[in-house]
Order: structure tokens, then C-alpha cells, then sequence
């Protein structure tokens, strides 16, 4: 019986220990079933994008070691994951996928592609279907704490709707990076509190979750144990101490 | 107190009956799923470092000269496999790859070439244990998305069982798959309680199950602000400024709230 006694013990002080943190993962738990995933993706203002039609290709395009000469200033080279050819707004580009980013240069003079104030504009405004209005454009510089893994700068525009919808564009290639709202934020709280994620790392590896996450599993086994032990001590009682 | 004190344990207890295990479930699979690194089961370990395109090589063909070789072609991108530089592109919808530095078509693979391929950008070091090259092209096996049919399927006989999959219009490693993953991806499943597609959080069995399992919280917290006698605590200290109403002066909150006025 003194096993059983320390059981209970256990019990009692790991339920002290993450008996909250219990609460708070099951609290976001449920509330994770509840979320609209239409919204806290982010989708529900976002215009489908038209596919271009491609025009014609340039006579002359800029060949492989003309190419080099013009990124050699921007990019390492023994970076480039891959260029494809590319329209963008009716222009040819080598579009470079590196390991610093994507960029954009002229399929033709070999410049580099950087999305201006005005078009910036205009293309969060084709992006956006929305009731609201534009409020704010900003250009961000890295490290953008929600968008860890881009290294270049993000233009940023604040929408008056009643979610108050954030856009983010990639000054590097003008691609609409996303669409977040307060249904977003409410979900990336969510996240934060279930994770235990407090320095928005993007992970769930820290220390302290893995502490808690052992001591969870000892709460519900302590707490298992004693359920059985207790039922299979009643049934004995009833049917062999009686007999 | 007692009384309630009683019910609660009850409740606790009888809730507990039913989801006892699930709350087991969840601190389990909860528990390995935050130890595995997420890059460790993505199982980035089991491939090479990204290689670069090396635009000094002198016998690199141009755009505009593979654009000459194949004028209809769209979508056209210059990339590394392996040792060598390519080009993919689709030609009338049919998506192509040829070598770089001859403009010739290396498609479609044999399953040699899927050897040399996945030797030459897997990191897993016996690579005498491959058991089995095969090319899926009409059902995905339930580790692999399958808009990414066809592919070749390379099995490796080792311990963690690892298993990669080339597409077979690039020869890239486009997944990566290992015990640890599979088995990540079955705690996942109880964790979200949905056994079907093992996808959809949003389920009524996990919000029943997670609705209740916050009673038995509750319940289970009572009882500790019971054991611990913080509610015994809570009332005294309440009774108290309650019969002696000067007591609550000495509250620093109040204090500075009245100097602010």
C-alpha cells in the first residue's frame, strides 16, 4: 500500500507542476478544432491570380557568362540553386533561385528587378479583394520575425477590413508572399501557447516543452495506475472477499 | 469544501474513465513528437547538401541556344542534378530534360540510371543495402503526395528504413521518408485523434474529446488548489477582510491607485 500512497503523492504534486500547462494544451487543443482554416490561411481576400500571356521572347537573350558579369555584384555564385526563364508584368527575366533568395534580372540587359513603391501598389491592390482600404505600405528589411526563412525585403500593406488583412510582397520577385489576418493571429497565438513557442522560434524542440511533455506523460500514468488500481481493488472486494 | 471537494473527485474520476488513455495518447505522442528534431524527420540527413550551378563550365549551352535546339520550348530552367548541369522544359505540355552540355534528352530513366542518381545525392552511407528500384505510376503509396506520380520508389534495407523518391522527369530526390517519420506521422495520428487521413485537425471526436478532457482538467486543478490547501487559503484570507475591512488598505495596488487620484 505505501507503493499506492506514492503514486497518489506523485499524482498531486505533477498535477501542481502541469496541471496548468494541462489546461492550457487542451484549451488550445479544442480551440485549434474550432479554427476556420479558409480564413487563418489567409485566403479569404486573396484575388486568384490571372496567368499571364506570355509575349514573344527577345531576339538577343543575355548568354550564361554575360549573366555572371551582372549578378556577380549581388549574388554569390556558388549559390544558384537553378534560373528559369520567366515573364513578369510583360518583361523576360532570369529568375535565380539561390540560396540567399530569389531574384529577378532582365532576360535582356541583365539588371536587377526590384519592385518600386508604385508597383508595389498596384500589385497588392490585384491581390486584394476586399472590402477595405489601403492604410499603410511599408518596406520591411530581414529578419522579418513571421517570415524567418525570406532573406530579402518585404514590402508590407495594411487593409482597413473588419480582419484587418496584411499583405506581403517580395521586393526581390514581386510575388505575393501572403495574406494574414486577425484570424491568423489568432491561430499563430494558438500555436505559440500549445508549442510553448514564447520566442516565436518556429520550433517545438525547446527544453522546457520536452520537460513538461515528460511530465505530462508520469501525470497521466500516476493517474492511470491509481484509476485501475482503485477499480480492480472494488471488484475484488465484491467478488472474493464476499465469496 | 469537503463536500465539493468530494464531487469534484468524482467527476475527475469518472471522466478520467474514458479519457484516461487519450490523455496518455496525447502526453505521449506529444512527448515524441517535440524530442524529434522536425529537419531530423523531414529526414534531410538522409540526402547531400544542395549542389550549385556552375555557369563558368565553357561546353554550358545557353538559353537561347537550347531555345534554338527546341523553339516551342516553355518553362525553361537551367539546374544541377547531380554532377551535371540541365535543362528542364515542356514541350506541348510533356515535360522534358536534357543534358546542359550536349542538348541531348536523358529522358526517360532506366532503372540504372535511378542507381547512379540516388548514390550520387544520397548522404545514407552503405549504399550496397538499396533492396528495391522500382517506378510508381498509379498508386502512391500513403507516405508520398501523388501529384508527384510517377516516381521511383528507392528502398534501402536498414534499420531506420529508409526510402527516397526521384521524380522521374527531373531525377531529383523530391521525398524522403524513414521509420521515424513513419512513425511521427502514426503518433500524429492519435495526437488528432483522425484515423482516416491522419490531416484534419478539425475533427468532432478531438473537439468532444478536448471539450470533456478540459472538465477533467478543471476538476483535476480544483482538487490540487483543494490538496494543497490554497482554497482553504483563499477563503480564510477572504473571511478575514471580510470581518476586518481596514486589512485591505495595506494592499499596495489600492494604495497607489488612491495616491494616483
Amino acid at each position: 500500500m505505501a507503493k499506492m500512497a506514492l503514486l497518489r503523492k506523485a499524482h498531486k504534486w505533477l498535477a501542481l507542476i502541469v496541471g496548468v500547462q494541462f489546461l492550457i494544451w487542451i484549451t488550445t487543443g479544442l480551440l485549434f478544432t474550432l479554427v476556420d482554416s479558409e480564413k487563418s490561411h489567409g485566403q479569404i481576400y486573396r484575388a486568384k491570380q490571372n496567368i499571364e500571356q506570355a509575349p514573344a521572347l527577345p531576339e538577343q537573350l543575355l548568354t550564361n557568362t554575360q549573366l555572371v558579369e551582372k549578378i556577380a555584384l549581388n549574388i554569390a555564385e556558388q549559390s544558384i540553386h537553378s534560373i528559369q526563364l520567366k515573364v513578369f508584368h510583360q518583361q523576360w527575366y532570369y529568375h535565380l533561385n539561390t540560396t540567399t533568395g530569389r531574384y529577378l534580372f532582365s532576360a535582356t540587359t541583365g539588371e536587377q528587378f526590384n519592385v518600386e513603391e508604385n508597383l508595389a501598389l498596384s500589385l497588392i491592390l490585384e491581390s486584394y479583394q476586399g472590402p477595405g482600404k489601403l492604410t499603410q505600405l511599408d518596406l520591411l528589411t530581414p529578419p522579418i520575425a513571421e517570415f524567418s526563412h525570406i532573406k530579402g525585403r518585404l514590402w508590407q500593406a495594411h487593409f482597413s477590413d473588419e480582419i484587418n488583412t496584411t499583405v506581403y510582397l517580395e521586393q526581390n520577385t514581386g510575388r505575393i508572399l501572403s495574406h494574414t489576418n486577425d484570424t491568423s493571429d489568432y491561430n499563430d497565438i494558438l500555436k505559440m501557447l500549445h508549442f510553448m513557442d514564447y520566442n516565436d522560434t518556429g520550433h517545438f524542440n525547446s527544453w522546457w516543452i520536452i520537460t513538461m511533455a515528460i511530465l505530462a506523460t508520469l501525470l497521466s500514468l500516476s493517474g492511470l495506475f491509481w484509476l485501475v488500481n482503485s477499480h480492480y481493488r472494488k471488484f475484488k472486494n465484491r467478488f472474493f472477499k464476499a465469496a | 469544501m469537503k463536500k465539493l471537494a468530494l464531487t469534484q473527485r468524482k467527476i475527475h474520476k469518472f471522466l478520467m474513465l474514458f479519457l484516461g488513455v487519450q490523455f496518455l495518447l496525447w502526453s505521449l505522442s506529444g512527448l515524441y513528437m517535440v524530442t524529434m528534431n522536425m529537419d531530423f524527420i523531414h529526414g534531410d540527413h538522409l540526402v547531400k547538401a544542395p549542389v550549385f550551378v556552375d555557369l563558368h563550365s565553357e561546353s554550358l549551352l545557353s538559353f537561347q541556344e537550347i531555345l534554338q535546339l527546341y523553339p516551342r520550348a516553355k518553362k525553361l530552367k537551367l539546374a544541377q542534378l547531380a554532377q551535371q548541369s540541365v535543362y528542364q522544359f515542356t514541350l506541348n505540355g510533356q515535360p522534358q530534360l536534357v543534358s546542359a552540355n550536349s542538348g541531348k534528352s536523358l529522358l526517360p530513366f532506366t532503372q540504372l540510371d535511378i542507381k547512379q542518381l540516388v548514390i550520387a545525392q544520397s548522404n545514407i552511407g552503405d549504399q550496397t543495402s538499396i533492396q528495391k528500384i522500382s517506378l510508381l505510376t498509379d498508386n502512391a503509396p500513403s507516405e508520398l503526395s501523388s501529384r508527384h506520380l510517377p516516381a521511383w520508389q528507392v528502398t534501402y534495407d536498414n534499420f531506420s528504413g529508409d526510402t527516397l523518391y526521384l521524380s522521374s522527369v527531373t531525377g531529383q530526390v523530391i521525398t524522403k521518408r524513414h521509420n521515424y517519420w513513419r512513425f511521427f506521422d502514426f503518433v500524429w495520428m492519435l495526437h488528432i485523434m483522425d484515423y482516416e487521413n491522419r490531416a484534419d485537425i478539425t475533427n468532432w471526436l478531438l473537439f468532444i474529446f478536448s471539450l470533456t478532457g478540459i472538465f477533467s482538467c478543471l476538476s483535476g486543478l480544483y482538487l490540487v488548489g483543494h490538496r494543497f490547501r490554497f482554497t482553504a487559503k483563499l477563503k480564510k484570507l477572504f473571511t478575514k477582510n471580510k470581518k476586518n475591512p481596514s486589512s485591505t488598505i495595506d494592499c499596495p495596488i489600492v494604495k497607489s491607485a488612491k495616491g494616483a487620484r
